[in-house]
């Protein structure tokens, strides 16, 4: 079942940068889609578009629609921070918040009005263990999240996300700056997180690709140039464009 | 560029040892005046001094009254600048657009900053002592104070809360918080440390400023506490220091050599 529906949407940012033209595309619930493409295609915008979060940047002209569960959440009466609980996202550089890893962790609540302390625990403890990173930081969770190290940051971002239970978890290159081991430990959260989320990744690269969709597609200068549900974008792909980038003769 | 390691570490130890001169250069004279004023006027100090009022014409006596006129035109001045500076600093930094109104306004805080404050002490005068009738009080003083220290708390607040990463901000907003949750919670705790050295260089300027209150609330004598605290004239530890004379010497003229020249460039 389709969880996201984004109709010919179109969008140009007040500079003239990245921006996108006419896409539609459906992205199916509960397994990983991948965005993938050189720098500039448009994915990044796509992903800010989901959670509303391109309202922060001056944008020049938009139209088109984006649904999900069937309500365009681009209608100026969306309830954007209803939505941002919803969609999660997470971004490309770690950035934990100031504050103790727990208080990154219970931030996103408290703003929600939770002041439980146990649901907050309760939350804290099921986030970090979804991002597979309980163990390394279970023992100071008071300390500030900065003295991690960039792959446990990153993971502490993750489970931030994952702590408001979203629907949706939108990642825009989140091992860019990690250690092949670091990445794997995310890779492997995001397959264990698919069974119940909806997510969306924009990898770093074309192997990242390969390794973790289960259904991709491929930007280009603002337009989606193909989309495949399952594998077949990087066996068969049907574009000129998308066979030259997979093989690796540009990008 | 081939230097032995010898070579190297000769212009390293040259580079060190100029460097260490102007610091020492900077900080000795600083050190020698506080020690020369101790050697000589330590003795001066005494709790009698400290708690009594001046007696003699201000010959002689304490200088209660000004210390506590100094407190209450420094509380004062925080009462009215603090608050409405670090609003104006948020307003500037995370709500107005960047156009060319918002650059003029910028502009013209620091060029507010740079302004004599003789001419915060005339426009005081006018606006707060005449025109609005407060009078030479506290209250006027404050008044000028504070727009006087405004420019200098709002633009070293502006560059704290511009430090703050932009994806602080970012992320704060993709959790679900709202552009003032993020503020609250999040940049204003960062930027404190930077807010707080504005404040505290733009209070220290009021605290030591002589020129505007000579116009709007310092009084040159008083030989007791007045009984109204925010209507009548104070005196000022800054006044009383810069008029109290024991001897017409040479060092008196000096002191007072930069404020006639202030007094000229304005009549002029």
């Amino acid at each position: 079942m389709d969880k996201i529906l984004i109709d010919s949407l179109s969008l140009q940012y007040a500079d003239g940068t990245e921006s996108l033209r006419n896409v539609s595309l459906a992205i199916p619930e509960k397994a990983i889609t991948v965005l993938f493409g050189p720098a500039g295609g448009g994915k990044s915008t796509l992903l800010r578009c989901l959670n509303r979060l391109n309202d922060l940047t001056e944008v020049r002209a938009s139209s088109g629609k984006v649904l999900i569960d069937g309500e365009n959440v681009l209608d100026p009466k969306t309830d954007v921070i209803a939505l941002r609980r919803k969609v999660g996202m997470v971004f490309a550089r770690p950035v934990v918040l100031p504050m103790s890893i727990r208080g990154n962790l219970t931030y996103g609540l408290e703003l929600a009005g939770e002041t439980r302390r146990s649901r907050l625990d309760e939350a804290v403890e099921r986030s970090l263990r979804l991002a597979a990173i309980w163990d390394e930081v279970k023992d100071r969770l008071d300390e500030p999240a900065i003295a991690l190290s960039g792959g446990q940051q990153q993971r502490v971002c993750l489970a931030r996300v994952l702590a408001l239970q979203p629907e949706i978890v939108l990642l825009d290159e989140p091992t860019s700056g990690l250690d092949p081991i670091s990445t794997g430990k995310v890779e492997a959260a995001l397959q264990e997180l698919k069974k119940d989320y909806t997510i969306i990744l924009v990898p770093h690269s074309v192997q990242q690709a390969g390794r973790t969709a289960d259904h991709a597609a491929f930007f280009l200068q603002g337009e989606l140039v193909e989309f495949q549900p399952g594998h077949g974008i990087f066996t068969n792909p049907r574009d000129k464009r998308t066979e030259d980038y997979v093989t690796g003769r540009f990008g | 560029m081939n230097h032995s390691s010898s070579t190297r570490n000769l212009i390293q130890r040259i580079g060190f040892g100029a460097l260490s001169v102007l610091a020492f250069v900077t900080v000795a004279p600083i050190i020698g005046t506080a020690l020369y004023i101790l050697w000589h006027g330590g003795s001066a100090i005494s709790w009698e001094f400290l708690s009594g009022f001046p007696r003699d014409g201000m010959r002689a006596g304490g200088i209660l009254p000004a210390i506590v006129g100094t407190f209450y035109l420094t509380v004062g001045t925080a009462i009215f600048s603090v608050p409405l500076g670090i609003a104006a600093a948020i307003y500037l930094s995370e709500y107005a657009p960047d156009n060319r109104w918002t650059r003029l306004i910028r502009i013209a805080i620091i060029n507010l900053a740079g302004i004599p404050s003789v001419v915060y002490g005339l426009f005081g005068l006018g606006l707060f002592v005449i025109f609005l009738k407060f009078g030479t009080s506290i209250l006027a003083a404050s008044l000028t104070l504070s727009i006087m220290t405004l420019p200098v708390i709002i633009s070293t607040s502006e560059e704290a809360l511009r430090s703050v990463p932009q994806a602080f901000r970012t992320v704060s907003i993709s959790v679900g918080a709202t552009r003032w949750q993020t503020i609250r919670r999040i940049v204003l705790k960062e930027a404190l440390p930077g807010i707080l050295t504005g404040v505290i260089l733009g209070l220290e300027r009021a605290a030591g400023e002589t020129a505007p209150i000579l116009f709007t609330g310092a009084a040159f004598f008083l030989p007791q506490l007045p009984n109204s605290h925010s209507t009548r004239p104070w005196p000022c530890l800054i006044t009383f220091l810069s008029s109290r004379r024991k001897y017409p010497t040479c060092r008196f003229k000096f002191n007072m050599a930069p404020r006639w020249c202030c007094w000229f460039l304005c009549w002029e």
